[in-house]
């Protein structure tokens, strides 16, 4: 209880409206089963993004496959119910079981090194995903695709006709992982993920274990993108390989968190409301046009986001309300108010900080 | 001065090789517990090297770094770390967009068993540099000077056994100079051994127990501040002949 209640005043307003929008959507709307299904999707692809935010947006270990796990959770999901006829929720727990075992792989062998040989290997690997899923035909259905098994509503197989309780399972996720990730943001594993992000070197000499701290934190980053990889196989009820391991997905997690505000609690949430339903929006409006120029108007949108604020709409928000940043304004760790000015010439203003008192 | 005595750190034959420089060649010392030891010689003469030896940042290509038992040489800085050995950087590597609370809790947090310990590790720190006032400033908005302090309180916060300082005087002025110097004569004369490098002679010569100088790779000379400074090679190495010259000590 107190853990919530800090939660809710530590992330103030803001977070009041996200929840009362959230929770009142289906009440306005369930009617429109499009806004229903763009709601449900923004949800599914905020929890992933939230658990990007733990290894990329606090770590800096940028990962451009986090479709990997995202992937992984949904086929595994939907392979065992189809070649092996287990339950639904075998598959979910098994397909975060088999997406930690691969991020403890893959970081084993990418994370000791620095820079950009984890962001490269992450696309490089959910690629390869993408092509073994198209090749073994017999047993992922290739290219074509899986389609699961109409139930008919059989919550005891995670199958519903209402498409409501998908709304409401995509929006447990999505809290779930939002407070897994404020859980991380408090630990000392975020503290030391963030201390890496900001100089590795420097963690190191102060004693934190980098190479473990990162696999840790790999590790959890994985379970909500797999775990949403699987609540979307069972709401789509159909998976190919692009739509798991290809490039879109993998490049879509983490661009929501980068618009959104990379590293910081509420980027992902903010990144997910905005760009999928404006995703889903140009899918749908734009199809008349030559193929891919809903692509390019996506594109458009997040550069000039990304032009105004690099580090994302979260920065966006603070810089505007307060130019020059008191830093008693107790914010959360991750929440961090962004320095407008670079302080190089920070000798040039001696007596500023001492005046504060620590309260 | 340290013979009788176990020493706490010993450095034997420590050579360190990068491709065909040979940047620290055949270096020996030892710093007894509770010394003072100031590292000086001109630019490229391997200070920086053999300090980052002993805090794990190189890796020696020959040679042997214990702190008492436990072996330095070979290990990586973040397990030197937890050993006993922190430092400071030359140029300052905080953890920007971090409170200094959060910098100093972030490295007891790696030598205590839960945050909350943690915090109230980096709170006695505070309280020790009397920085309590600063604790929930930015560091990158913090004077020059302060952060140096906040570098300090890092690593103290590993409660460490041995305290490496690398030029920390660069860039203060006079005032604050003194005010660090007497901060870390506070924390050698409470116990804590600690080597320092340092380009301001002034302040080795002042702080100092012992002085060990280097000059391209080789140590040169060791020995109490005033008996080094006058050694003419050691003048005529670091400070070059024209100073020399007016030391009245032509070489």
């Amino acid at each position: 209880m107190t853990a919530l209640g800090k939660l809710l005043r530590s992330t103030g307003g803001l977070g009041t409206v996200v929840l009362v929008l959230v929770a009142s959507l289906p009440l306005w709307f369930i009617q429109s089963s499009f806004v229903l299904s763009v709601a449900t999707l923004t949800l599914i692809f905020m929890a992933a993004s939230l658990g990007w935010n733990v290894i990329s947006g606090f770590g800096g270990q940028i990962s451009f496959g986090h479709s990997i796990f995202f992937g992984l959770g949904a086929y595994t999901t939907a392979l065992l119910q189809v070649r092996y006829h287990l339950n639904a929720y075998v598959g979910v727990v098994l397909g975060v079981v088999v997406a930690v075992v691969l991020a403890v792989l893959l970081g084993a062998v990418t994370l000791r090194l620095r820079g950009i040989y984890f962001s490269l290997a992450t696309f490089a690997l959910t690629l390869v995903f993408a092509i073994l899923t198209g090749h073994y035909e017999g047993f992922t259905g290739g290219e074509v695709g899986l389609t699961l098994p109409l139930l008919g509503d059989a919550p005891g197989q995670f199958s519903f006709d209402n498409k409501v309780v998908f709304y409401w399972i995509a929006t447990l996720l999505a809290a779930l992982a939002f407070v897994a990730t404020w859980l991380v943001l408090r630990s000392r594993l975020g503290l030391q993920l963030r201390a890496i992000q900001a100089d590795q070197e420097a963690a190191q000499a102060s004693g934190v274990l980098a190479f473990r701290v990162k696999l840790v934190g790999l590790a959890i980053s994985a379970v909500p993108a797999a775990l949403a990889g699987s609540v979307y196989m069972q709401y789509v009820a159909f998976i190919d390989p692009d739509s798991a391991f290809g490039a879109t997905v993998a490049t879509q997690i983490a661009v929501i968190a980068f618009v959104g505000g990379a590293g910081k609690l509420w980027g992902p949430v903010i990144g997910a409301v905005i760009l999928v339903p404006l995703q889903q929006l140009l899918n749908s409006s734009l199809s008349a046009y030559p193929a891919g120029f809903n692509l390019v108007v996506y594109a458009l949108v997040v550069l000039v986001i990304l032009w105004i604020e690099p580090r994302g709409i979260m920065s966006m928000r603070i810089r505007r309300r307060t130019p020059r940043p008191p830093a008693r304004d107790a914010a959360p760790p991750g929440d961090s108010v962004p320095d407008p000015r670079p302080v190089d010439a920070v000798s040039a203003t001696p007596s500023v900080p001492t005046s504060r008192n620590g309260s | 001065m340290a013979a009788s005595t176990e020493p706490l750190l010993r450095v034997e034959g420590l050579t360190v090789r990068f491709g065909g420089l040979v940047a620290v060649n055949d270096v020996n010392f030892t710093v007894a517990e509770g010394e003072l030891l100031g590292i000086i010689g001109p630019n490229g003469a391997g200070k920086t090297t053999t300090f980052n030896a002993v805090a794990g940042a190189v890796r020696p290509t020959s040679g042997t770094i214990r702190i008492g038992d436990a072996l330095v040489s070979g290990r990586p800085p973040e397990r030197v770390a937890r050993l006993g050995i922190a430092r400071t950087f030359q140029s300052v590597r905080l953890f920007k967009a971090m409170s200094v609370a959060e910098n100093v809790t972030l490295s007891a947090s790696t030598v205590c068993p839960s945050m909350g310990a943690s915090r109230e590790r980096a709170a006695e720190v505070a309280e020790l540099l009397g920085m309590q006032a600063l604790q929930d400033s930015r560091v990158d908005e913090l004077p020059l000077a302060d952060q140096k302090r906040v570098e300090i309180a890092r690593a103290l916060a590993l409660r460490p056994r041995l305290l490496l300082l690398d030029e920390m005087m660069s860039g203060l002025n006079q005032a604050e100079t003194r005010d660090l110097i007497g901060v870390i004569t506070t924390l050698n004369s409470d116990g804590l051994t600690t080597i320092v490098i340092e380009h301001v002679l002034r302040v080795i010569m002042e702080l100092s127990h012992r002085v060990l100088v280097l000059d391209h790779g080789v140590m040169i000379a060791e020995g109490p501040p005033r008996e080094v400074m006058s050694d003419p090679r050691v003048v005529e190495a670091y400070l070059g002949r024209s100073a020399a010259a007016n030391l009245g000590e032509p070489a």
